[in-house]
Protein backbone atom coordinates (compact mmCIF):
# COMPACT_ATOMS: atom_id res chain seq x y z
CA UNK A 1 0.00 0.00 0.00
CA UNK A 2 2.79 2.68 1.01
CA UNK A 3 4.74 1.27 -1.90
CA UNK A 4 1.93 1.64 -4.36
CA UNK A 5 1.33 5.33 -2.89
CA UNK A 6 4.82 6.68 -3.34
CA UNK A 7 5.28 5.03 -6.63
CA UNK A 8 2.30 7.03 -7.47
CA UNK A 9 3.67 10.14 -6.59
CA UNK A 10 6.83 9.55 -8.38
CA UNK A 11 5.06 8.83 -11.41
CA UNK A 12 3.12 11.88 -11.43
CA UNK A 13 6.29 13.93 -10.55
CA UNK A 14 7.90 11.97 -13.48
CA UNK A 15 5.13 12.84 -15.73
CA UNK A 16 5.12 16.08 -15.01
CA UNK A 17 9.04 16.36 -15.57
CA UNK A 18 8.62 14.38 -19.07
CA UNK A 19 5.88 17.06 -20.15
CA UNK A 20 7.92 19.97 -19.05
CA UNK A 21 11.01 19.12 -20.71
CA UNK A 22 9.04 18.75 -23.75
CA UNK A 23 7.98 22.00 -23.58
CA UNK A 24 11.91 23.93 -22.47
CA UNK A 25 14.01 24.51 -24.84
CA UNK A 26 16.79 27.40 -23.89
CA UNK A 27 18.21 28.58 -21.50
CA UNK A 28 15.26 30.85 -20.51
CA UNK A 29 12.74 28.24 -20.40
CA UNK A 30 15.17 26.29 -18.64
CA UNK A 31 15.93 28.80 -15.63
CA UNK A 32 12.78 31.01 -16.31
CA UNK A 33 9.97 28.51 -17.06
CA UNK A 34 9.79 30.98 -20.33
CA UNK A 35 8.47 34.02 -17.79
CA UNK A 36 4.93 31.98 -17.70
CA UNK A 37 4.77 31.32 -14.40
CA UNK A 38 1.66 33.33 -12.94
CA UNK A 39 1.55 35.50 -9.53
CA UNK A 40 -0.21 32.56 -7.89
CA UNK A 41 1.19 29.67 -9.28
CA UNK A 42 4.56 30.88 -8.22
CA UNK A 43 2.84 31.79 -4.82
CA UNK A 44 2.27 28.26 -4.54
CA UNK A 45 5.34 27.00 -5.21
CA UNK A 46 7.66 29.60 -3.05
CA UNK A 47 5.18 27.79 0.10
CA UNK A 48 6.32 24.42 -1.05
CA UNK A 49 9.40 25.41 -0.87
CA UNK A 50 8.82 26.38 2.29
CA UNK A 51 7.63 23.67 3.59
CA UNK A 52 10.24 21.14 3.55
CA UNK A 53 10.47 18.99 6.24
CA UNK A 54 11.83 20.80 9.08
CA UNK A 55 8.28 22.87 9.10
CA UNK A 56 6.50 19.73 8.64
CA UNK A 57 8.02 16.98 10.28
CA UNK A 58 10.61 18.59 12.60
CA UNK A 59 8.02 21.51 14.27
CA UNK A 60 5.08 19.13 14.40
CA UNK A 61 7.35 16.56 16.30
CA UNK A 62 9.10 19.33 18.40
CA UNK A 63 5.52 20.29 19.85
CA UNK A 64 4.67 16.90 20.08
CA UNK A 65 7.01 15.91 22.72
CA UNK A 66 8.15 19.08 24.05
CA UNK A 67 4.49 21.37 23.71
CA UNK A 68 4.62 25.20 24.23
CA UNK A 69 8.58 25.05 24.10
CA UNK A 70 8.10 23.60 20.39
CA UNK A 71 4.88 26.13 19.64
CA UNK A 72 7.10 29.11 20.48
CA UNK A 73 10.46 27.64 18.48
CA UNK A 74 8.00 28.05 15.91
CA UNK A 75 7.08 30.91 15.96
CA UNK A 76 10.50 32.61 14.70
CA UNK A 77 10.09 30.99 11.50
CA UNK A 78 7.35 33.32 10.88
CA UNK A 79 8.80 36.54 12.27
CA UNK A 80 12.48 35.77 10.36
CA UNK A 81 10.27 36.68 7.14
CA UNK A 82 9.18 39.80 8.61
CA UNK A 83 12.88 40.55 8.63
CA UNK A 84 13.35 39.52 5.41
CA UNK A 85 10.78 41.72 4.34
CA UNK A 86 11.67 44.94 5.68
CA UNK A 87 15.32 44.48 5.40
CA UNK A 88 16.52 42.79 3.08
CA UNK A 89 13.45 42.75 0.01
CA UNK A 90 12.71 46.18 0.01
CA UNK A 91 15.76 47.87 -0.60
CA UNK A 92 16.46 45.37 -2.96
CA UNK A 93 12.72 45.87 -4.41
CA UNK A 94 12.71 47.75 -8.50
CA UNK A 95 16.22 47.76 -7.72
CA UNK A 96 16.28 45.83 -11.25
CA UNK A 97 18.25 43.62 -9.80
CA UNK A 98 18.14 39.28 -9.28
CA UNK A 99 20.16 38.68 -6.18
CA UNK A 100 21.65 40.34 -3.51
CA UNK A 101 25.06 39.78 -5.29
CA UNK A 102 23.89 41.80 -7.66
CA UNK A 103 23.10 45.03 -6.19
CA UNK A 104 26.35 44.50 -3.83
CA UNK A 105 28.55 43.83 -6.97
CA UNK A 106 27.13 47.54 -8.38
CA UNK A 107 28.76 49.03 -5.89
CA UNK A 108 31.31 47.32 -4.45
CA UNK A 109 34.47 45.54 -5.92
CA UNK A 110 32.47 43.24 -7.96
CA UNK A 111 35.09 39.67 -8.05
CA UNK A 112 34.99 39.21 -4.49
CA UNK A 113 31.48 40.06 -3.76
CA UNK A 114 30.61 37.41 -6.39
CA UNK A 115 33.72 35.21 -4.83
CA UNK A 116 32.14 35.77 -1.36
CA UNK A 117 28.29 35.29 -2.64
CA UNK A 118 28.69 32.11 -4.55
CA UNK A 119 30.85 30.68 -1.51
CA UNK A 120 28.40 31.57 0.89
CA UNK A 121 25.31 29.73 -1.26
CA UNK A 122 27.24 26.25 -1.77
CA UNK A 123 28.40 26.14 2.15
CA UNK A 124 24.82 26.88 3.32
CA UNK A 125 23.16 25.04 0.25
CA UNK A 126 25.37 21.73 1.20
CA UNK A 127 24.94 21.71 4.96
CA UNK A 128 21.17 22.60 4.29
CA UNK A 129 20.86 19.52 1.40
CA UNK A 130 22.63 16.93 3.71
CA UNK A 131 19.78 17.83 6.81
CA UNK A 132 17.10 17.62 4.09
CA UNK A 133 18.65 14.32 2.03
CA UNK A 134 18.74 12.49 5.90
CA UNK A 135 15.41 13.26 6.73
CA UNK A 136 14.18 12.20 3.33
CA UNK A 137 16.05 9.21 3.56
CA UNK A 138 15.01 8.44 7.00
CA UNK A 139 11.25 9.02 5.87
CA UNK A 140 11.24 7.25 2.79
CA UNK A 141 13.29 4.21 4.87
CA UNK A 142 10.62 4.59 7.16
CA UNK A 143 7.26 4.10 4.57
CA UNK A 144 8.86 2.03 2.61
CA UNK A 145 10.39 -0.49 5.87
CA UNK A 146 8.37 -3.59 4.38
CA UNK A 147 9.57 -3.43 0.76
CA UNK A 148 13.03 -3.99 2.17
CA UNK A 149 14.18 -0.44 1.30
CA UNK A 150 17.49 0.28 3.34
CA UNK A 151 18.03 3.80 4.38
CA UNK A 152 20.80 4.01 1.67
CA UNK A 153 19.40 3.17 -0.95
CA UNK A 154 16.82 5.16 -0.25
CA UNK A 155 19.18 8.55 0.15
CA UNK A 156 20.56 7.33 -3.14
CA UNK A 157 17.12 7.06 -4.97
CA UNK A 158 15.73 10.71 -3.61
CA UNK A 159 18.99 12.17 -4.78
CA UNK A 160 18.89 10.78 -8.22
CA UNK A 161 15.09 11.93 -8.47
CA UNK A 162 15.41 15.58 -7.26
CA UNK A 163 18.51 15.37 -10.41
CA UNK A 164 16.51 14.12 -12.71
CA UNK A 165 13.64 16.64 -11.89
CA UNK A 166 15.35 19.43 -12.50
CA UNK A 167 18.01 18.78 -15.00
CA UNK A 168 15.47 17.24 -17.48
CA UNK A 169 12.25 19.87 -16.22
CA UNK A 170 14.07 22.82 -15.84
CA UNK A 171 12.60 25.52 -13.62
CA UNK A 172 8.80 24.44 -15.11
CA UNK A 173 8.86 21.18 -13.58
CA UNK A 174 10.36 22.19 -10.52
CA UNK A 175 7.81 24.57 -10.23
CA UNK A 176 5.05 22.31 -10.79
CA UNK A 177 6.09 19.77 -8.65
CA UNK A 178 6.37 22.54 -5.80
CA UNK A 179 3.25 23.56 -6.54
CA UNK A 180 1.46 19.91 -6.08
CA UNK A 181 3.85 19.16 -2.97
CA UNK A 182 2.16 22.63 -1.60
CA UNK A 183 -1.04 21.34 -1.91
CA UNK A 184 -0.71 17.77 -1.05
CA UNK A 185 0.59 19.02 2.37
CA UNK A 186 -1.77 22.36 3.34
CA UNK A 187 -4.79 18.90 2.46
CA UNK A 188 -2.77 16.74 4.14
CA UNK A 189 -2.89 19.33 7.34
CA UNK A 190 -6.15 20.67 7.08
CA UNK A 191 -7.45 17.15 6.75
CA UNK A 192 -5.55 16.30 10.28
CA UNK A 193 -6.70 19.24 11.96
CA UNK A 194 -10.67 18.54 11.14
CA UNK A 195 -9.87 14.89 11.82
CA UNK A 196 -7.86 16.10 15.41
CA UNK A 197 -10.56 18.71 16.47
CA UNK A 198 -13.35 15.70 15.38
CA UNK A 199 -11.78 13.74 17.88
CA UNK A 200 -12.66 15.82 20.00
CA UNK A 201 -16.32 16.82 19.46
CA UNK A 202 -15.06 19.77 17.62
CA UNK A 203 -14.74 21.56 21.34
CA UNK A 204 -11.72 24.06 21.64
CA UNK A 205 -12.38 23.71 24.93
CA UNK A 206 -12.14 20.12 25.34
CA UNK A 207 -8.72 20.05 22.76
CA UNK A 208 -7.13 22.22 25.29
CA UNK A 209 -7.71 20.50 28.45
CA UNK A 210 -6.81 17.60 26.69
CA UNK A 211 -2.93 19.60 26.04
CA UNK A 212 -2.85 20.99 29.72
CA UNK A 213 -3.76 17.20 31.12
CA UNK A 214 -1.03 14.93 28.87
CA UNK A 215 -0.95 11.70 30.49
CA UNK A 216 2.18 9.30 29.69
CA UNK A 217 4.77 6.90 31.21
CA UNK A 218 8.08 7.93 32.77
CA UNK A 219 10.51 4.98 33.20
CA UNK A 220 7.15 2.83 34.33
CA UNK A 221 5.40 5.93 36.47
CA UNK A 222 2.35 7.77 35.23
CA UNK A 223 3.20 11.35 34.88
CA UNK A 224 0.31 14.18 34.30
CA UNK A 225 1.88 17.36 32.39
CA UNK A 226 0.68 20.53 31.17
CA UNK A 227 1.74 20.93 27.73
CA UNK A 228 0.82 24.40 27.70
CA UNK A 229 3.37 25.75 29.77
CA UNK A 230 6.72 26.65 29.16
CA UNK A 231 9.91 25.00 30.10
CA UNK A 232 9.32 21.39 29.46
CA UNK A 233 12.54 21.71 27.28
CA UNK A 234 14.51 24.83 28.54
CA UNK A 235 14.72 24.77 31.71
CA UNK A 236 16.19 27.23 34.30
CA UNK A 237 18.83 28.13 35.25
CA UNK A 238 19.98 28.36 31.43
CA UNK A 239 16.46 28.25 30.37
CA UNK A 240 15.78 31.82 29.50
CA UNK A 241 19.57 32.20 27.97
CA UNK A 242 18.82 28.86 25.56
CA UNK A 243 15.37 30.68 24.56
CA UNK A 244 17.03 34.23 23.70
CA UNK A 245 20.11 32.38 22.30
CA UNK A 246 17.84 30.54 19.81
CA UNK A 247 15.70 33.21 18.98
CA UNK A 248 18.39 35.30 17.93
CA UNK A 249 19.63 33.84 14.79
CA UNK A 250 15.74 33.10 13.92
CA UNK A 251 15.32 36.01 13.62
CA UNK A 252 17.92 37.75 11.78
CA UNK A 253 20.16 35.17 10.70
CA UNK A 254 17.60 33.05 8.90
CA UNK A 255 19.11 33.07 5.15
CA UNK A 256 16.98 35.08 3.14
CA UNK A 257 16.85 33.34 -0.72
CA UNK A 258 16.54 35.67 -3.44
CA UNK A 259 16.36 32.65 -5.57
CA UNK A 260 15.34 32.16 -9.26
CA UNK A 261 11.34 31.87 -8.26
CA UNK A 262 11.37 36.03 -8.44
CA UNK A 263 12.07 35.91 -12.11
CA UNK A 264 9.65 33.85 -13.76
CA UNK A 265 6.53 35.71 -13.61
CA UNK A 266 5.18 37.20 -16.62
CA UNK A 267 3.85 40.53 -15.74
CA UNK A 268 5.79 43.42 -13.68
CA UNK A 269 2.72 43.33 -11.11
CA UNK A 270 2.57 39.69 -10.68
CA UNK A 271 5.37 39.61 -8.11
CA UNK A 272 2.78 41.46 -5.39
CA UNK A 273 0.47 38.77 -5.75
CA UNK A 274 2.54 36.17 -5.43
CA UNK A 275 3.46 37.74 -2.54
CA UNK A 276 -0.02 37.95 -0.92
CA UNK A 277 -0.42 34.47 -2.23
CA UNK A 278 2.72 32.84 -0.62
CA UNK A 279 1.21 34.40 2.61
CA UNK A 280 -1.97 33.37 2.29
CA UNK A 281 -0.80 29.83 1.85
CA UNK A 282 1.77 29.15 4.28
CA UNK A 283 2.03 32.54 6.82
CA UNK A 284 5.89 32.97 5.38
CA UNK A 285 7.46 35.48 3.50
CA UNK A 286 10.18 34.36 1.55
CA UNK A 287 13.06 36.63 0.00
CA UNK A 288 11.33 36.65 -2.91
CA UNK A 289 10.65 41.21 -3.51
CA UNK A 290 13.94 41.19 -5.06
CA UNK A 291 12.82 40.56 -8.89
CA UNK A 292 14.17 42.61 -11.41
CA UNK A 293 12.41 45.66 -11.95
CA UNK A 294 14.05 48.02 -14.59
CA UNK A 295 11.76 50.72 -13.03
CA UNK A 296 11.73 53.40 -15.53
CA UNK A 297 10.45 51.47 -17.91
CA UNK A 298 7.64 49.51 -15.75
CA UNK A 299 4.94 51.98 -15.78
CA UNK A 300 5.02 51.99 -19.97
CA UNK A 301 4.91 48.02 -21.14
CA UNK A 302 5.35 49.00 -24.74
CA UNK A 303 8.78 49.82 -25.19
CA UNK A 304 9.28 47.98 -28.04
CA UNK A 305 10.49 50.56 -30.31
CA UNK A 306 13.40 52.19 -29.93
CA UNK A 307 16.59 54.59 -31.23
CA UNK A 308 19.62 54.66 -31.43
CA UNK A 309 21.82 57.72 -29.80
CA UNK A 310 25.09 58.98 -29.23
CA UNK A 311 25.22 59.49 -25.27
CA UNK A 312 28.28 61.19 -24.09
CA UNK A 313 30.43 59.48 -26.92
CA UNK A 314 28.70 55.92 -27.04
CA UNK A 315 25.84 54.97 -28.88
CA UNK A 316 22.93 53.23 -27.04
CA UNK A 317 19.33 52.54 -27.56
CA UNK A 318 17.06 54.11 -26.25
CA UNK A 319 13.47 54.41 -25.92
CA UNK A 320 11.34 56.26 -28.14
CA UNK A 321 8.91 57.27 -25.81
CA UNK A 322 10.89 58.41 -22.39
CA UNK A 323 14.48 58.16 -23.96
CA UNK A 324 15.75 55.49 -21.34
CA UNK A 325 18.12 53.07 -22.34
CA UNK A 326 16.63 49.57 -23.28
CA UNK A 327 19.81 48.24 -21.78
CA UNK A 328 20.28 44.92 -23.14
CA UNK A 329 19.97 45.41 -26.94
CA UNK A 330 22.98 47.54 -26.99
CA UNK A 331 25.15 45.27 -24.81
CA UNK A 332 24.22 41.98 -26.82
CA UNK A 333 24.57 43.61 -30.26
CA UNK A 334 21.16 41.88 -31.14
CA UNK A 335 20.48 42.42 -35.04
CA UNK A 336 17.65 45.38 -35.23
CA UNK A 337 15.46 45.10 -37.90
CA UNK A 338 14.26 48.17 -39.78
CA UNK B 1 24.86 61.76 -36.17
CA UNK B 2 23.11 58.77 -34.59
CA UNK B 3 19.03 59.99 -34.80
CA UNK B 4 18.74 58.97 -38.19
CA UNK B 5 18.87 55.15 -36.83
CA UNK B 6 15.03 54.80 -35.60
CA UNK B 7 14.74 50.93 -35.43
CA UNK B 8 12.11 48.72 -33.94
CA UNK B 9 12.92 45.66 -31.62
CA UNK B 10 12.19 41.91 -32.51
CA UNK B 11 9.48 41.54 -29.60
CA UNK B 12 9.81 37.71 -29.04
CA UNK B 13 11.33 37.53 -25.67
CA UNK B 14 10.82 40.66 -24.24
CA UNK B 15 10.73 40.76 -20.40
CA UNK B 16 7.55 43.44 -19.83
CA UNK B 17 9.22 45.54 -17.84
CA UNK B 18 13.02 45.40 -19.12
CA UNK B 19 11.74 45.75 -22.29
CA UNK B 20 15.08 43.43 -22.97
CA UNK B 21 15.61 39.81 -23.84
CA UNK B 22 15.55 37.16 -21.23
CA UNK B 23 18.60 38.15 -19.16
CA UNK B 24 19.73 34.80 -18.18
CA UNK B 25 23.25 34.87 -17.27
CA UNK B 26 25.92 33.05 -19.69
CA UNK B 27 28.90 31.15 -18.52
CA UNK B 28 32.11 32.25 -18.98
CA UNK B 29 33.21 35.50 -19.55
CA UNK B 30 33.07 35.65 -23.32
CA UNK B 31 29.89 36.35 -23.72
CA UNK B 32 28.38 40.42 -22.78
CA UNK B 33 27.10 40.54 -19.38
CA UNK B 34 23.26 40.80 -18.59
CA UNK B 35 22.12 44.56 -17.54
CA UNK B 36 21.27 43.05 -13.98
CA UNK B 37 25.23 42.30 -13.56
CA UNK B 38 26.85 45.48 -14.47
CA UNK B 39 28.79 47.10 -12.10
CA UNK B 40 28.16 51.14 -11.73
CA UNK B 41 31.64 51.29 -13.73
CA UNK B 42 30.32 49.77 -16.02
CA UNK B 43 26.59 50.78 -16.56
CA UNK B 44 26.03 54.30 -18.04
CA UNK B 45 22.62 55.96 -17.60
CA UNK B 46 21.52 58.92 -19.42
CA UNK B 47 19.23 59.60 -16.52
CA UNK B 48 21.60 61.83 -13.99
CA UNK B 49 20.56 60.34 -10.58
CA UNK B 50 23.13 62.29 -8.56
CA UNK B 51 19.81 65.27 -9.75
CA UNK B 52 17.38 62.47 -8.93
CA UNK B 53 18.69 62.40 -5.78
CA UNK B 54 18.09 66.19 -5.02
CA UNK B 55 14.69 66.30 -6.16
CA UNK B 56 12.31 66.81 -3.40
CA UNK B 57 9.86 64.34 -4.67
CA UNK B 58 12.90 61.72 -4.21
CA UNK B 59 13.36 62.92 -0.82
CA UNK B 60 9.78 62.47 0.36
CA UNK B 61 10.28 59.48 -1.09
CA UNK B 62 13.11 57.87 0.65
CA UNK B 63 11.53 59.79 4.09
CA UNK B 64 8.92 58.11 3.73
CA UNK B 65 10.27 54.81 2.96
CA UNK B 66 12.21 55.13 6.23
CA UNK B 67 9.31 56.13 8.50
CA UNK B 68 7.69 52.64 7.35
CA UNK B 69 10.57 50.90 7.92
CA UNK B 70 12.23 51.78 11.18
CA UNK B 71 9.25 51.69 13.52
CA UNK B 72 7.89 48.60 11.77
CA UNK B 73 11.34 46.87 12.34
CA UNK B 74 11.59 48.26 15.51
CA UNK B 75 8.05 47.04 16.98
CA UNK B 76 8.25 43.50 15.66
CA UNK B 77 11.58 43.17 16.98
CA UNK B 78 11.04 43.96 20.18
CA UNK B 79 7.60 41.92 20.36
CA UNK B 80 9.38 39.07 19.28
CA UNK B 81 11.77 39.17 21.74
CA UNK B 82 9.39 39.84 24.55
CA UNK B 83 8.54 36.45 23.64
CA UNK B 84 11.45 34.47 24.68
CA UNK B 85 12.71 37.12 27.64
CA UNK B 86 9.69 37.19 29.14
CA UNK B 87 9.12 33.24 29.16
CA UNK B 88 12.79 32.72 30.31
CA UNK B 89 12.70 35.56 33.08
CA UNK B 90 9.13 35.95 34.34
CA UNK B 91 7.76 32.48 33.93
CA UNK B 92 5.18 33.08 36.70
CA UNK B 93 3.44 35.65 34.92
CA UNK B 94 3.44 33.61 31.45
CA UNK B 95 2.10 30.91 32.93
CA UNK B 96 -0.81 32.35 34.61
CA UNK B 97 -4.31 30.52 33.08
CA UNK B 98 -7.04 33.40 31.39
CA UNK B 99 -9.04 31.03 29.39
CA UNK B 100 -9.38 27.49 30.93
CA UNK B 101 -6.05 25.98 30.75
CA UNK B 102 -4.88 28.30 28.33
CA UNK B 103 -2.01 31.16 29.54
CA UNK B 104 -0.58 34.12 28.82
CA UNK B 105 1.88 32.31 27.41
CA UNK B 106 0.01 30.32 24.78
CA UNK B 107 -1.41 33.49 23.72
CA UNK B 108 1.27 35.72 23.22
CA UNK B 109 2.83 33.04 20.75
CA UNK B 110 0.00 32.75 19.03
CA UNK B 111 -0.59 36.70 18.61
CA UNK B 112 2.92 36.89 17.01
CA UNK B 113 1.29 34.96 14.07
CA UNK B 114 -1.07 37.72 13.80
CA UNK B 115 1.68 40.40 14.47
CA UNK B 116 3.38 38.89 11.54
CA UNK B 117 0.68 38.92 8.96
CA UNK B 118 -0.89 42.60 10.06
CA UNK B 119 3.26 44.11 9.66
CA UNK B 120 3.00 42.20 6.27
CA UNK B 121 -0.39 43.11 5.17
CA UNK B 122 0.53 46.77 5.80
CA UNK B 123 3.78 47.00 3.93
CA UNK B 124 2.13 45.55 1.24
CA UNK B 125 -0.29 48.60 1.50
CA UNK B 126 2.70 50.76 1.84
CA UNK B 127 4.82 49.42 -1.19
CA UNK B 128 1.93 50.55 -3.26
CA UNK B 129 2.00 53.90 -1.71
CA UNK B 130 5.77 53.70 -2.24
CA UNK B 131 5.23 52.67 -5.80
CA UNK B 132 3.38 55.38 -6.72
CA UNK B 133 5.45 57.90 -5.49
CA UNK B 134 8.35 56.48 -7.60
CA UNK B 135 6.33 56.62 -10.52
CA UNK B 136 5.89 60.60 -9.90
CA UNK B 137 10.08 60.47 -9.66
CA UNK B 138 10.42 58.50 -12.33
CA UNK B 139 7.72 60.61 -14.39
CA UNK B 140 9.81 63.74 -13.54
CA UNK B 141 13.42 62.17 -14.20
CA UNK B 142 11.73 61.19 -17.62
CA UNK B 143 10.81 64.65 -18.27
CA UNK B 144 13.68 66.13 -17.67
CA UNK B 145 15.94 64.23 -19.79
CA UNK B 146 13.22 64.68 -22.90
CA UNK B 147 14.16 68.44 -22.51
CA UNK B 148 17.11 69.46 -24.82
CA UNK B 149 19.51 69.55 -22.23
CA UNK B 150 19.14 65.82 -21.26
CA UNK B 151 19.69 65.03 -25.19
CA UNK B 152 22.88 65.16 -25.45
Amino acid sequence: MALAMFLFFVGVTLVITYWAARRTSGASAFFAANRQIKGWQNGFAVAGDYMSAASFLGIAGIIAFQGYDGFMYSVGWLVAYLTVLLIVAEPLRNAGKYTMADVLAYRLSARPVRAMASLSTITVSIFYMIAQMVGAGALVALLLKNSGISFHTAVIGVGVLMIVYVVFGGMLATTWVQIIKAMLLMGGTILLSILVLAHFGFSFANFFNAIGHVVYHEKGVEVVKDFLQPGLRFKPPYGALDLISLAHPRAFLYGPRCQDRAHQRRVGHGIDWHVLYSDNLSGFWRGYDCGPRQDRHKWRHEHERATTRAVSGRRLLLCVHCGNRLRDHSRRGRRLDD
Amino acid sequence: MADDQNSELPIDDLTPEVGAATDVAPLGRAATKPAHELTAAEDSDPVDWSRVTQMTEFRAMVRAKLRFIIPATLFFVIYYFALPVLVGYAPALMSKRVIGVVNIAYLFALSQFFMAWIIAALYLRAAARFDKMEHTVVEKAESALSSPRGNK
